[in-house]
């Protein structure tokens, strides 16, 4: 069971990976009974994405998470609906590249499928706690700055991620 | 305010922003930690302080939707600023721009002006990139940047929020004057930086 852990954590030691499912449950929570259906698109994406370093496919998958995650957190901060088929899209590359990252090294079959089960749940809870969790306290606060604090902490997403971009753009000196 | 107040206050910014002498929060020295690292960068430097307060009073003043819409706009707009700062992409006058921005948003305040919205978002931003190069510019020498990054962005926004938790005094006759006095002090201060007094 301690594959499954390590897999479970992995997507929590990455700031790219972190700010990606930060970014992407705050778009889920603005609408999250429409919304949530993506999660059928993403979690497969997601398990296609662990595949791909297991079938010799190397990717980077730091900069793409981070530019996700910043169009994510400018989308929650400008409160702005895109059509459904641009989320679909969305959980497509989120999944793909958040399993890309978490995906385990090569090693016995059952111990990697065990890690992968985990990474899979790790990369899953954080869009159900977020998306979901404020789904619910929308339910349960009405007040008007809920909406705002929301839109606030995507454009600190944002922020974030922008700066985080940089600093992989930034030459090596 | 009276147009050849305006003139005057601009005049003055501009002599002023001459005689700048670098501001109190960046001292370019030292190890950059982490999430505190960040998170004091903002708070520890009066420059930024007055700034951030000023952007959250001005917000109250001028109502919705610019209440929480200066406060989302001015962290993605200093990130890009930040962006250039981590990039070493010079950038002209940040120490001078930052004083500036407590100076004109402190007037602001003390004055009630109250342009359109699209015009506060401009001013804003354009005093955002100033305020994100400087923090931006110290975030590759961080010894953990994801977290040095969050500590200043979550310490940036809760300056404004004290900003408009101080403003909502202005819903009473005494509290709009305690609040004008406020921007009259921010703007005092931006001065003394411009002119390296403080």
């Amino acid at each position: 069971m301690e594959g499954f852990f390590i897999g479970l954590w992995h997507p929590y030691t990455s700031a790219a990976a972190m700010l990606a499912m930060t970014a992407w449950g705050l778009v889920l929570s603005a609408d999250y009974p429409r919304l949530q259906h993506n999660l059928l698109v993403y979690i497969p994406a997601c398990a296609v994405g662990l595949l791909l370093p297991a079938l010799g496919i190397v990717v980077r998958p730091d900069m793409p998470l981070l530019a996700f995650a910043m169009l994510a957190g400018v989308a929650t901060a400008t409160a702005y609906r895109f059509p459904t088929t641009a989320y679909r899209l969305a959980a497509a590359v989120a999944g793909l590249f958040l399993g890309t990252q978490s995906a385990p090294d090569s090693g016995p079959l059952g111990a990697t499928i065990i890690t992968a089960l985990g990474s899979v749940l790790g990369v899953s809870s954080v869009l159900f706690y977020i998306g979901g969790g404020l789904d619910w306290l929308r339910t349960w606060i009405k007040r008007q700055w809920f909406p705002i604090a929301i839109r606030i902490a995507g454009s600190w997403v944002a922020a974030i991620s922008i700066l985080l971009a940089a600093l992989e753009l930034r030459p090596i000196r | 305010m009276p147009k050849n107040a305006l003139t005057l206050t601009a005049a003055s910014a501009l002599f002023a922003g001459l005689l700048a002498a670098p501001a109190l929060a960046h001292t370019g020295v030292g190890l950059t930690g982490g999430l505190l690292s960040g998170f004091e960068h903002p708070i520890t430097g009066l420059d930024h302080v007055v700034a951030m307060v000023a952007v959250g009073l001005w917000g109250v003043f001028l109502g919705r939707p610019a209440i929480w819409l200066l406060p989302v706009i001015f962290p993605l707009v200093m990130a890009f600023g930040g962006a250039f700062g981590v990039l070493a992409v010079p950038l002209p006058y940040v120490e001078t721009g930052i004083a500036l921005s407590g100076l004109l948003l402190g007037l602001a305040v003390a004055f009630a002006i109250k342009p359109p919205i699209h015009v506060c978002a401009v001013i804003v931003g354009i005093f955002a990139i100033f305020h994100g190069h400087a923090h931006g510019a110290e975030l590759p020498e961080a010894a953990n940047p994801f977290s040095y990054a969050l500590g200043f962005v979550v310490a940036t926004g809760l300056l404004h929020i004290c900003g408009i938790a101080f403003g909502y005094l202005a819903r009473w006759p005494a509290g709009k004057l305690a609040v004008r006095a406020g921007g009259g002090a921010i703007a005092l201060a931006g001065l003394g930086f411009l002119t390296g007094l403080l």
